[in-house]
């Protein structure tokens, strides 16, 4: 159920009406219950079974919590904590990364001497897996440090893990964000549901209107990029890095706005990341969520730097790789984290030698971390090394024909990239938010029919297979 | 609160105006201009409507292998004029047939057959339908009658992308007006798609690429998809077997017609596997229903094409081997009366 189908709009004008007009306002906690169930029909609806992949993890963590806060030795504690790393770790090994194993080992025994036959699995990967479980881990972690009590009702931990506008694809929430929320009074004024439409509008546009029609030439390129010149493969890696910008920072949008129909606050997950004049600062503005949860629960974990400078080196390398595999079960995608990683530890080794880079222009140090982040996206994209390869070695390749497809292309990133610089997005949904009824009013039927229009060709949200 | 309530009234007013303007000055274009559901809700709706007018006591379900062309007539046709030639009683039969159909579109649209209280269903079964079934049509689930849907829930319909949700509502599709909103929502969009004069508008697939047939495939490709090693777990056998099993429990006997493929090209490259139609053989018979294999009756000369698509000679051929099954089958369905009606 895609946010921008209409199976959604039937759902949440179900929900929205049965919370607030059927369950009275003083029955907060039948509410709070009904938005428990309204979210496990709602991931049920992809693969049904898979609920009790959410179900496990809440449980697992809400008695490993509560076994926690009662457990005095520290030996008891960690004992604790790594059976809540085993449990939910494994799952998410299994579902996501059984297949990727098994074809890994069974390259490596074809390339042995027996030439062995080894097991075929299929394991179907269930959406959004990685940020339910991102989510639960950080409860048990946060509980585990002390700077968190254990949930008081295992109901209000199961709306924590599946609260719906978020489950699938973020932003990933932590539990002492979230949790104090259902304690407090949940009032949705006017002004919210305004700023919310805004939010939800903003997202659609940014997801239908941008990154669709987009994607339209990005996966006709990675197609065959064999088959493309160095000019069109140069576009359709630029093409790539703002569909998938506004792909991911659409689909946080509407979460955002989505809570705050139901009077709950998410974490901001994308602060105009192409902006940034370093690899450290795109880190800080993109997919914030999730590297801010890495940073606190991986990298100071591995010591941070706290330790030597080789150390701190080291834990970044491993942070960013282990990164990359989160996003996916491939070698492309431990490849993108490592370059990732690389270029932070290059950073950190360069900033102090040569003072000047610092000196350099704003522009031109964007400049070059934008071009840098699109090299990674070429490995993100790709399917597989061989794939980036191809594209790698065909950018030095002449050959460019402007067809209908490449004029789209260009036109809409170059739409799509001013809107960025410019703020547009942000500007234009806390603006409408300001404006008078009428306005507003105007401006959501305009974004419809926008939606309508462009809709047919809408790709599932790139963040979900993650 | 006053504020929210103009915003809605606004944001009403200005689609409505949308829609007017879009029907006033396209209304009729509109409705012919959709690709997806157009061909099941209407296409397949007036093949229903003459399913009625005939009173058609034999229906088949097929794919395009069972439809007439304009110079080679059905299998399907040929092999009911030969039961009347021969003097024997043939009763009216009818062919629901369109491009891309297999069980799971079989299955939901086989309550609206039954409801005609048919003694005997055929069903085509083409091994092209276990290859990978065309992702299109899924709206006919609006077509599956209401007391079936709890076991609906537990058939593979998530392999069609269509979960439980998704199944409760198919069904508004019944709703008075809803099927006409529909065809009218998606043509609308199918219009402006067409006329874009920039070129920015993302184009909604064509119907033949929506089924995954956008380009020709190669020969070989076609003949390599057929070496199936299909067990009956798989999805689409899964399917088959409810169809057959749906048909039979509410009284009509069921034929499922393993459609020629050719079989020559496929045993010369070892792509042939007896095994796999064996497994479909069973599946049927243990739901009740009646197997014909057609896989070797015809030989290469007798195909237009790698897809399975026959010449006049071909359709002649297939119906003469299937004409004794179609015999037992019209007794026992004769013996047993009509079904008993809408599940």
């Amino acid at each position: 159920m895609l946010f921008n189908s209409l199976q959604f709009v039937g759902f949440l004008l179900v929900v929205l009406t049965v919370h607030f007009w059927v369950i009275p306002a003083s029955q907060e906690r039948a509410r709070r219950l009904f938005l428990l169930l309204a979210s496990y029909v709602f991931y049920g609806s992809w693969n049904p079974p898979f609920v009790l992949l959410l179900l496990y993890s809440t449980v697992l963590d809400y008695a490993v919590a509560l076994r926690m806060a009662r457990t005095e030795s520290r030996a008891g504690r960690r004992g604790l904590l790594g059976l809540s790393l085993l449990g939910n770790l494994g799952v998410l090994a299994f579902f996501k990364y059984g297949n990727f194993l098994a074809e890994t080992y069974l390259t490596l025994v074809s390339l042995g001497p027996a030439q062995q036959s080894g097991p075929v699995v299929d394991v179907i990967l269930p959406v959004g897996i990685s940020f339910y479980t991102f989510q639960s881990l950080s409860y048990s972690m946060d509980v585990y440090r002390g700077r968190l009590e254990p949930a008081k009702s295992f109901w209000d931990l199961a709306l924590y893990v599946s609260f719906f506008p978020q489950l699938v694809a973020g932003p990933i929430v932590r539990a002492r964000e979230f949790l104090p929320q259902l304690e407090r009074e949940r009032v949705v004024r006017g002004a919210d549901v305004e700023s919310s439409l805004a939010r939800i509008a903003g997202g659609l546009i940014k997801k239908v209107v941008f990154a669709d029609t987009l994607a339209l030439y990005v996966d006709q390129v990675w197609a065959d990029p064999s088959a493309h010149g160095g000019p069109g493969l140069l576009l359709a890696a630029y093409a790539f890095a703002y569909q998938i910008y506004f792909d991911f920072s659409g689909y946080s949008d509407m979460a955002i706005g989505l809570a705050r129909l139901f009077g709950f606050e998410l974490p901001e997950n994308f602060l105009r990341p192409y902006l940034s004049s370093s690899p450290r600062e795109f880190w800080r503005r993109w997919h914030v969520t999730l590297s801010s949860w890495l940073r606190d629960y991986l990298y100071i974990s591995l010591g941070g730097n706290r330790g030597s400078e080789a150390r701190t080196r080291l834990n970044l390398l491993i942070t960013m790789l282990l990164g990359g595999l989160w996003h996916g079960a491939g070698w492309a995608f431990v490849v993108w984290g490592g370059f990732h990683g690389g270029l932070l530890v290059a950073q950190r080794w360069a900033t102090p030698r040569f003072p000047a880079l610092g000196a350099l222009p704003g522009w031109v140090r964007v400049g070059i971390t934008f071009h840098l982040v699109v090299v990674g996206w070429i490995f993100f994209r790709s399917p597989d090394l061989s794939t980036a390869g191809q594209f790698f070695a065909g950018l030095v390749r002449p050959g460019f024909e402007p067809n209908p497809d490449v004029i789209r292309a260009l036109a809409v990133l170059s739409v799509a990239a001013l809107a960025h610089v410019v703020g547009v997005p942000q500007q234009w949904q806390r603006g409408l938010a300001r404006r008078g009824p009428w306005v507003q009013g105007v401006a959501y039927a305009c974004v419809a029919v926008l939606v309508y229009l462009f809709s047919p060709a809408t790709n599932q949200f790139i963040y979900f297979q993650f | 609160m006053s504020r929210l309530v103009t915003i809605a009234l606004v944001f009403g007013a200005c689609l409505a105006a949308f829609v007017a303007v879009v029907l006033l000055r396209a209304g009729g274009e509109v409705m012919e201009a959709g690709v997806f559901l157009r061909p099941t809700r209407v296409e397949l709706g007036v093949t229903m409507e003459q399913l009625e007018e005939k009173d058609a006591r034999v229906v088949w379900l097929g794919d395009s292998t069972v439809l007439d062309s304009i110079d080679i007539p059905s299998y399907a046709d040929i092999v009911a004029e030969r039961i009347a030639k021969s003097g024997d009683e043939m009763p009216p039969h009818g062919v629901v047939a369109m491009v891309g159909l297999d069980f799971y579109h079989y299955y939901c649209m086989l309550g609206r057959i039954l409801e005609r209280n048919p003694e005997v269903v055929v069903l085509v079964a083409h091994l092209r339908m276990f290859v990978d079934g065309a992702r299109a049509f899924m709206d006919l689930c609006s077509s599956l009658p209401p007391s079936e849907l709890p076991r609906a829930m537990l058939l593979p319909f998530r392999e069609r992308d269509v979960g439980p949700l998704d199944l409760l509502g198919y069904q508004l599709l019944r709703l008075p007006g809803a099927e006409t909103s529909f065809l009218a929502y998606e043509g609308a969009q199918r219009l402006f798609q067409d006329r874009d004069p920039t070129g920015l508008l993302a184009k909604t697939p064509t119907y033949f690429e929506r089924l995954g047939m956008g380009g020709r495939k190669p020969a070989l490709e076609y003949l390599r998809s057929y070496a199936l090693d299909l067990d009956r777990e798989d999805p689409v056998v899964r399917m088959m077997g409810a169809t057959v099993d749906m048909a039979r429990r509410h009284g009509a006997e069921v034929l499922v017609v393993a459609s020629p493929i050719p079989y020559e090209k496929l045993e010369a490259r070892d792509w042939y596997r007896p095994q796999t139609i064996d497994v479909l053989r069973r599946v049927v018979e243990e739901n009740g229903g009646h197997f014909f294999d057609g896989h070797r009756v015809l030989q290469k000369r007798h195909y237009r094409d790698e897809s399975g698509h026959y010449t006049t000679e071909g359709a002649e051929i297939l119906a003469e081997a299937l004409e004794p099954t179609l015999r037992e089958v019209l007794e026992d369905g004769a013996s047993a009366g009509r079904a008993t009606g809408a599940p």
